[in-house]
């Protein structure tokens, strides 16, 4: 019979045998049957009257410092839906990713930046896989299949106590033997130096294959910054396969984003440049964009490794190109066969903070 | 091992041995390795003093008259994603696609059109499988397979050269034995005579179905002009088609002549859209316009030897009577059938293209 995975519209008429179960602070084990059972939780004062089942636990604080286990879920299973909205700032929560008992994680980013919201500032993302929807709800709809264990946890760097509300809607079923997992990692660079390029992803190894990309990018320099170019280098490419034609082309916009004159945000199903952020003329002085690109139509396949760079290039006199200095952000998105090459150190909090 | 086709968020985890590819004005061949090698370009002289992989060949020109050949390439395989941002008047670039060495294109449809910007002027679609994105840049996700070769050109029939960036994202794999050839057909009435219904395709012959249509409408009466209905003949259907609509803003998954508050309202949804409404300014740019699209992802229409598709122009006159509206009318017919195809009418000369 159908496994349950592998969902769309079309085939959403087939009966399965695969269990549906989730997490949230209303039933923190997933378990069948065990939700709204808590006595104690955020919600005891005001459902006083009301008593068990009355929003007793709908979220869960995390002091500073903290670490948070959002699931330990035995497979197999895949996780098919997430959604959090959390206090405090964006950069400092993050977010970890354990398949199968690995010792190190398979996602590692910031929560706001694994959302497209790098910039710790609401703008409404609506595309296929995540979705960022009034007033700060993160989505991802990502299919994440596992086949022993699923390991979340969510870790509080910042200096306050943040509430965490969040629902993992995951199923238990049998895992195709060809399915990968999926994998994302956080970087930045403040400023990306002169003629550097900044690297997306690099040292992957593995067979499996890029899905998408988020960047957060602060521009430095007046005029247009998005003349730089992507390229993949794929199984031991010295030059790359894949080469794009400008920044804002990866990002499937073209001639600047602009119309108008203006730049003009926009948010579709596998691309968007979803938040312009403009400079208020006082102590919000930075222009900054969030963009985001998924390959979901077309996954950049590897059977080896992988290596993923941006060009950050404008404009300077005599019509020639500009390499950047700018404060440039990402989350790379891919799926693999384990086990992965552990990431490179995470960036502490002060190489984290958007300043 | 999967063929890494069929491609959906939902199957997304499943690892392939399909292979990646990609052209573009850097890569010109797609071949593995060999992307940003170029040393002459339209970028050479803004990287000057950066050199090799600076981005010194983003882009061609095109010159009045010239066929530019994007695609050469060898199957089996498909195209997943086409990105491109042309200049010039959009109406008078014309795409074509040639599978499988045929002499005769399966694509053969001015740029503009085939992703719905048949006015010639920037609307933001935002549909599953086109979008037009700022500042004018069209993208679609089309799955077009291939077994044994990809040839796609694009003909520039201004007198103006153009400037075309490109990306082409395809995959080197096995096509099942059931996949069909991706097709589009531009046509244009103007105007459509008293009484003819205008005609979106027709002469389709061999198994396929019917995945799309854009409509680049003009209204030539005042009032409401979408009274009319779409018709699908299949498999021979004679006076009467199998599928009949009820009326032209309820095919493209609107009603009510799309009008909220005494205007017509624009949307753009992952199957239909009605994504660029021009308005008249009151001087020259004096006409009211109109772009729609329907994308029948969850509802194709399938046929086994022909198909023929009908849409009526209709108002309203005194008496509450149906006018027959002699409007200027263009499309763009999408489907997938299995080849040969029936070559297609004779593709418009540059002055019926031409957007007056």
């Amino acid at each position: 019979m159908y496994d349950g995975l592998n969902l769309n519209l079309g085939n959403l008429s087939r009966l399965s045998h695969a269990k549906s179960r989730s997490l949230s602070a209303e039933n923190t084990t997933g378990e069948q049957g065990k939700g709204t059972l808590a006595a104690e939780g955020l919600g005891s004062r005001a459902s006083r009257d009301l008593g068990q089942g009355w929003k007793v636990a709908p979220a869960v604080k995390l002091a500073p410092g903290g670490v948070l286990d959002l699931a330990d879920v035995k497979g197999p299973g895949a996780i098919q839906q997430m959604w959090f909205t959390i206090t405090g700032h964006w950069r400092f929560s993050i977010l970890r990713v354990y398949w199968d008992k690995e010792r190190t994680p398979s996602i590692e980013v910031p929560i706001g930046d694994f959302f497209g919201m790098g910039w710790c500032r609401y703008a409404p993302l609506v595309s296929q896989p995540v979705c960022v929807n009034p007033g700060s709800a993160f989505n991802s709809y990502w299919e994440m299949p596992f086949r022993k264990h699923c390991r979340m946890t969510l870790e509080n760097l910042g200096d306050d106590e943040i509430t965490v509300f969040y629902q993992i809607n995951y199923t238990l079923t049998d895992v195709p033997e060809d399915a990968g997992y999926f994998h994302a990692q956080f970087r930045r660079t403040n400023p990306v130096r002169y003629k550097d390029v900044y690297t997306i992803l690099d040292g992957v190894q593995g067979h499996g294959h890029y899905v998408g990309t988020y960047m957060a990018w602060q521009s430095n320099n007046t005029g247009w910054w998005g003349e730089g170019e992507i390229k993949f280098l794929i199984d031991g490419d010295e030059a790359p396969t894949i080469c794009g034609t400008g920044t804002e082309d990866y990002f499937c916009g073209s001639y600047g984003f602009t119309v108008d004159r203006q730049y003009q945000d926009y948010t579709t199903p596998f691309a968007g440049m979803h938040q312009v952020i403009r400079p208020d003329g006082a102590y919000q002085s930075q222009q900054r964009f969030g963009l985001y690109r998924w390959h979901v139509m077309d996954p950049v396949r590897f059977e080896k490794d992988l290596n993923v760079t941006m060009q950050a290039l404008g404009w300077r006199s005599g019509g020639r190109y500009l390499p950047l200095q700018d404060d440039i952000a990402s989350v790379a998105y891919w799926y693999q066969a384990e086990p992965h090459a552990p990431f490179p150190t995470f960036p502490d909090r002060d190489t984290l903070e958007v300043i | 091992m999967y063929n890494g086709l069929n491609l959906g968020l939902g199957n997304l985890s499943l690892l392939s041995n399909a292979r990646s590819r990609s052209l573009s004005a850097e890569n010109f061949t797609g071949e593995k390795g060999k992307g940003a090698m170029a040393e002459d370009g339209t970028g050479a002289a803004c990287a000057r003093d950066l050199g090799q992989g600076w981005k010194i060949s983003p882009s061609v020109k095109i010159e009045a008259g010239e066929t530019f050949e994007l695609a050469d390439i060898k199957g089996p395989g498909a195209i997943q994603q086409m990105w491109m941002t042309p200049t010039g008047k959009w109406r008078l670039a014309i795409l074509r696609v040639y599978w499988d060495g045929a002499d005769s294109p399966s694509i053969e449809c001015p740029l503009g059109d085939f992703f719905c910007m048949g006015w010639g002027e920037y609307a933001h679609v935002n549909s599953l499988a086109v979008c037009v994105n700022p500042g004018s840049a069209f993208n679609c996700y089309w799955e077009m397979p291939f077994r044994k070769h990809c040839r796609i050109t694009v003909e520039n029939i201004d007198t103006e050269a153009m400037t075309l960036y490109y990306q082409v994202n395809y995959t080197l794999t096995d096509v099942p034995d059931e996949a069909g050839y991706f097709h589009a057909q531009f046509r244009r009435v103007n105007p459509l005579p008293y009484k003819d219904v205008y005609t979106i395709v027709d002469g389709i012959r061999g198994k396929g179905h019917f995945v799309g249509t854009y409509l680049a409408w003009q209204v030539n009466n005042t009032g409401w002009w979408g009274e009319g209905e779409i018709k699908f003949y299949i498999d021979g259907d004679a006076e009467f088609p199998t599928i009949c609509g009820t009326g032209t803003e309820d095919y493209f998954c609107g009603s009510y002549n799309f009008d909220r508050g005494g205007q017509y309202t624009e949307f753009s949804t992952a199957y239909s859209g009605l994504p660029q409404v021009i308005r008249p300014d009151g001087t020259y740019r004096s006409q009211q316009r109109f772009g729609l699209y329907r994308w029948h992802i969850m509802d194709p229409v399938r046929f086994q030897e022909d198909l023929c598709v009908t849409i009526q122009a209709l108002g309203w006159r005194s008496g509450g009577r149906y006018l027959p509206l002699q409007d200027d009318i263009a499309s763009v017919a999408y489907w997938y059938q299995a080849e040969p195809h029936e070559p297609f009418p004779e593709l418009p000369s540059k002055d019926e293209l031409e957007v007056i």
